[in-house]
């Protein structure tokens, strides 16, 4: 099954405008910074609450990565290193974020509510499936973890995966189908045929 | 393709990430395989489960991520407004300091105020005792030509090993070096 696959290269705003807005950010105007802020927080957010599955340190992490682009916003050279730029970072900053907790964090993310009103079972069967996605991707080694958000859930490609990683397309793919096999594995044995 | 494919292959195939250069032998290898089809088909279910239990960030946590980015930028900024304020201040402070000091310091004397003293002559006089001048030995003698004017050149205050002292003179020639013991010195006023 093919996705549909966003890229650093999809232009999230015109080219021209998001320059002027930079460059803008860049003078230290609070609006431009907002508006740049706007563009990127739902991206920043849902990548943060993907990586950490806990809200409260997802939201956490996701203003850190805007305070750090706010001091930093002078290096970034132009509109195209910003979106890799933030997601490089909010997966540095995520990364510390589980280093320096101290205990487990625990999964507080809600999954995707059944839209299927008619059927409660069926709903009910699909969150525990939820629950036991959002387990299996815990399970998972941090850099197999990062690899699978960044390529399954937010569809970049795999050298996208290795820019933000800093990493090599090998060793991505490597992890990739590592993550892919024990999360098979792990929802096979909770699930059975229901998967 | 011999046996089963890599599992790692398949992981990869589920996801499209497979190298297009073997990828028509995987295929021909799953059309014909059934355990590979149902590995494979156990992946992209898994894939598709894990798609579908992740919901977009709600409006409310991204309000929340606004309003606490907001106030801590504002924060920053006053803290960055106090640290100009505080620079400002202590570079007041060190200015004001420092022209007091300035005022404080003693200033050279005007030519009115200045006290002239009358010049000070002190002759002394060296008596110096010469018991010899030696005519240094050269392999080559320097050509006259050279030797310029007569006449006394530098003269060197030279430590002995024995303790004591004499001057080197030299002269115009420079086959002619003379050596002085000071004997007695005398001050006249």
């Amino acid at each position: 099954m093919q996705m549909a696959i966003p890229s650093f290269d999809r232009p999230i705003l015109d080219p021209d405008v998001l320059r002027q807005l930079i460059r803008a950010a860049k003078a230290g105007e609070a609006e431009s910074f907002e508006t740049l802020v706007s563009l990127h927080e739902r991206r920043v957010l849902r990548l943060a609450q993907r990586l950490l599955l806990n809200c409260e340190a997802a939201r956490d992490a996701a203003q850190d990565v805007f305070i750090r682009l706010h001091k930093k916003i002078r290096s970034v050279a132009d509109d195209k290193e910003l979106g890799p730029w933030l997601y490089r970072t909010t997966v540095n900053v995520c990364v510390d974020v589980m280093r320096r907790a101290k205990q487990e964090m625990p999964i507080d993310l809600v999954p995707e509510l059944a839209d299927d009103c008619d059927n409660p079972e069926r709903s009910a069967a699909r969150i525990e499936q939820g629950r036991l996605v959002l387990a299996a991707l815990k399970a998972l080694s941090p850099k197999e973890r990062q690899a699978i958000v960044l390529r399954d859930l937010e569809g970049y490609s795999t050298a996208e995966v290795a820019k933000i990683l800093a990493s090599s397309e090998t060793t991505v793919r490597s992890q990739i189908s590592t993550g892919r096999l024990k999360m098979k594995h792990f929802l096979v044995a909770k699930l059975g045929t229901e998967l | 393709m011999r046996g089963h494919a890599d599992p790692h292959t398949l992981a990869l195939w589920a996801g499209g990430d497979l190298d297009r250069a073997a990828a028509p032998e995987v295929a021909s290898h799953i059309d014909n395989c059934s355990e590979c089809r149902q590995n494979l088909q156990e992946l992209e279910r898994a894939q598709a489960a894990l798609r579908d239990a992740f919901a977009e960030p709600s409006e409310m946590d991204l309000q929340e991520v606004r309003c606490t980015l907001a106030a801590r930028l504002d924060n920053q900024r006053k803290r960055e407004r106090w640290s100009w304020s505080l620079g400002a201040v202590f570079a007041s402070f060190v200015l004001v300091s420092l022209a007091l000091m300035q005022r404080d310091a003693p200033r050279p004397a005007t030519e009115r105020e200045a006290v002239q003293l009358p010049p000070v002559h002190v002759p002394v006089h060296l008596a110096l005792n010469i018991p010899e001048i030696k005519r240094l030995e050269r392999s080559r003698p320097i050509p006259a030509r050279k030797r310029g004017e007569a006449g006394l050149r530098t003269v060197n205050f030279v430590a002995r090993a024995d303790g004591t002292t004499q001057f080197r003179v030299t002269t115009a020639d420079p086959n002619v070096v003379i050596f002085l013991s000071p004997m007695e010195r005398t001050v006249e006023q």
